[in-house]
């Protein structure tokens, strides 16, 4: 109580001392115009960003300071007031109050970014590479105010603020840096600003704390997969349950993902990143080797609880806790090892009967296609004797043994066959003309296996057929050539 | 089928003629590579403006996790139905399981926009 009180006064003192400054800032303002009146450039620069309250608006505005108020209020609201309230939330004007947090966080999230934008420009001139080493706003706010004007950095303790890794390479970029200390007005204004800053960044925190404790009545699905704390934070980045339940799954995995942050280091050793689905309880108790996969799913069944939670479909939360259990069983399917090995028989052998057998035809058909001889010493190969080619020098195609019997030539003596010698029998019996080569000076005496020796006359076929000799012509004898006198 | 209630919140519901009609063009969407299937893709067709329809299954379990897409559909003015079974719709998708959401996409110059464009009609008839 006393804490609570402790910070709404200082919330009153905060808004006490902007009211106090604003005319220090317009004698700042006019003490510059004064001294800048030849430069132009830095007129210009002076025009653009000289005061934060030009670039910075939010914490001046009724909304904010209003629902600042009621969540403090509603903080300090003992429990049973908040159990009394449960028995018709839509009407509630907490829930009402609930929404207004979730679209003020959106808009602290903003507001943190531009001032972070200020404080970058205003820096820039004393430190370039800090802004490149540290990549969170609120990190690089407090980064910011502890090293103020310092040029040694090793006097300087950043330990808490930044890891340790990041804490090294800022240091030793410090003592590499080309910038030059700001001046006393500049430097008043970007502390200004880092304050400011690390105040909304407080606020911001108060916001989702104040949600966290209602997610049960907003998000009760959600919060069954989730948790309240990561439900809190996805309906903050998404900006509120509706924006939530309108996104596709796999928008929601890379809600709250991180820009890497390795600085120079090998990403053999990162870990998987995502956004806040890891801070789940799922998600921790998960094996490393499983948790892109349990990401996956933990990323669709929570947009699936989004949705009913987004339409008050279940607001006892039965319907996230069905979906909780469905995941763990999954999550402990994919971890059982795989079914083990069976021996594996034999196939059956194939009992169709073979249908060519050996045989009388078939060998002889292998036979007539079987490789030759030349064919088998082409393919062969001596060892330790170079082959010759058709080409020569190995070029074109080898003979192998073919020809290195000693007689130099190619082609191979045809040993006898069974088929060649049958068939050549076969031939010789069908000659029963000239025995051996006929020309026209031997004579018609012919020998033949039936007959036997036939000695022909030349003469006997003179009588019968006519005789060649004698013309008909010229002879007395003819009828037509000689006419008779009566 | 008959025998089961059906949830209120499925609305506007086609009749046992118009869900065949619209099954079968959401069937030959498919052929044409005009539709994209499930929820979340049918949410980013509707996020990116180029949904012709939606059609969603009235037996989904629980049908609150698809209650969104009527929420988008009325803010970028694109039809939307309920068609009775997600088996069926599944099947009139192509895939093997049971699908609750899909969207028919746009398609300058497709044979299919006549098609479309009646029965957006019709679907539209259901609402008043």
């Amino acid at each position: 109580m006393a804490t609570l009180a402790d910070s709404f006064l200082a919330d009153l003192d905060e808004l006490s001392d902007n009211e106090a400054e604003i005319p220090e800032d317009n004698d700042v303002d006019a003490a510059d115009m004064e001294e800048d009146v030849d430069g132009d450039l830095a007129d210009l620069e002076n025009l653009n960003y000289d005061d934060l309250d030009s670039v910075s608006k939010l914490q001046k505005t009724q909304r904010y300071t209003d629902v600042i108020q009621k969540v403090e209020e509603a903080l300090n609201k003992k429990e049973s007031e908040v159990l009394f309230q449960v028995v018709d939330i839509e009407d509630d004007p907490e829930y009402q109050l609930i929404v207004d947090c979730n679209a003020l966080s959106v808009d602290i999230e903003n507001e943190i970014v531009i001032i972070h934008n200020f404080i970058r420009d205003k820096y820039r001139l004393k430190f370039p590479e800090l802004e490149s080493l540290v990549h969170h706003p609120i990190d690089y706010a407090r980064v910011v105010k502890k090293i103020g004007n310092e040029m040694d950095l090793t006097l300087v303790d950043l330990e808490g603020l930044l890891p340790s890794a990041i804490i090294m390479v800022v240091s030793v970029t410090a003592s590499t840096t080309t910038g030059k200390p700001l001046p006393e007005e500049v430097l008043s204004k970007t502390v200004e600003a880092c304050d400011r800053a690390l105040d909304l960044d407080s606020a911001k925190k108060k916001v989702l704390d104040f949600v966290e404790s209602r997610m049960g009545y907003i998000a009760p699905n959600l919060s069954a997969i989730v948790g309240s704390a990561v439900a809190a934070k996805l309906m903050g980045t998404a900006g509120g349950l509706a924006s939530l339940a309108k996104m596709p799954a796999c928008n929601v995995q890379l809600l709250g993902a991180k820009k890497k942050n390795l600085a120079g280091f090998s990403t053999a050793t990162s870990q998987f990143r995502v956004g806040y689905l890891e801070q789940t309880e799922i998600f921790q108790t998960t094996p490393p080797s499983l948790r892109m996969r349990a990401c996956r799913l933990l990323a669709a069944k929570s947009t699936l609880a989004a949705r009913v939670d987004s339409i008050r479909g279940d607001p006892s939360g039965k319907t996230g806790r069905a979906f909780k259990d469905e995941i763990h069983k999954k999550i402990e399917k994919w971890q059982e090892p795989p079914p083990a090995k069976q021996p594996k028989p034999l196939p059956v052998p194939d009992s169709e009967p073979k249908k060519k057998r050996g045989g009388r035809r078939l060998r002889k058909m292998k036979e007539r296609y079987a490789i030759t001889d030349m064919r088998k010493l082409a393919n062969r190969m001596q060892f330790g004797v170079p082959e010759e080619s058709s080409l020569g020098d190995g070029l074109g195609e080898g003979y192998g043994m073919l020809g290195q019997a000693g007689s130099g030539k190619l082609r191979v003596s045809v040993g006898q066959s069974k088929l060649a010698a049958k068939v050549a029998k076969k031939f010789k019996e069908k000659n029963y003309g000239s025995s051996g080569a006929t020309s026209g000076l031997t004579s018609s005496l012919a020998f033949t296996p039936v007959q036997g020796i036939e000695l022909s006359n030349p003469q006997a076929h003179a009588h019968q057929l006519g005789s060649g000799t004698q013309s008909t012509y010229f002879s007395e004898t003819g009828t037509f050539s000689k006419i008779k006198r009566t | 089928m008959t025998g089961e209630t059906v949830n209120p919140k499925a609305y506007p519901l086609a009749d046992a003629q118009l869900a065949i009609t619209i099954l079968d063009l959401v069937q030959q969407a498919a052929n044409y590579k005009q539709l994209k299937k499930g929820a979340n893709e049918a949410t980013k067709t509707l996020n990116r403006g180029i949904s012709e329809f939606v059609v969603m299954a009235a037996d989904t379990e629980p049908l609150e996790i698809l209650l969104h897409l009527p929420l988008l559909a009325e803010d970028k003015n694109v039809p939307y139905v309920f068609v009775p079974s997600k088996q069926a719709l599944g099947r009139a998708c192509g895939v093997t399981r049971p699908v609750i959401a899909c969207s028919v996409t746009t398609n300058e110059g497709s044979q299919l926009k006549s098609q479309i464009q009646q029965l957006k009609d019709a679907i539209e008839k259901l609402l008043i």
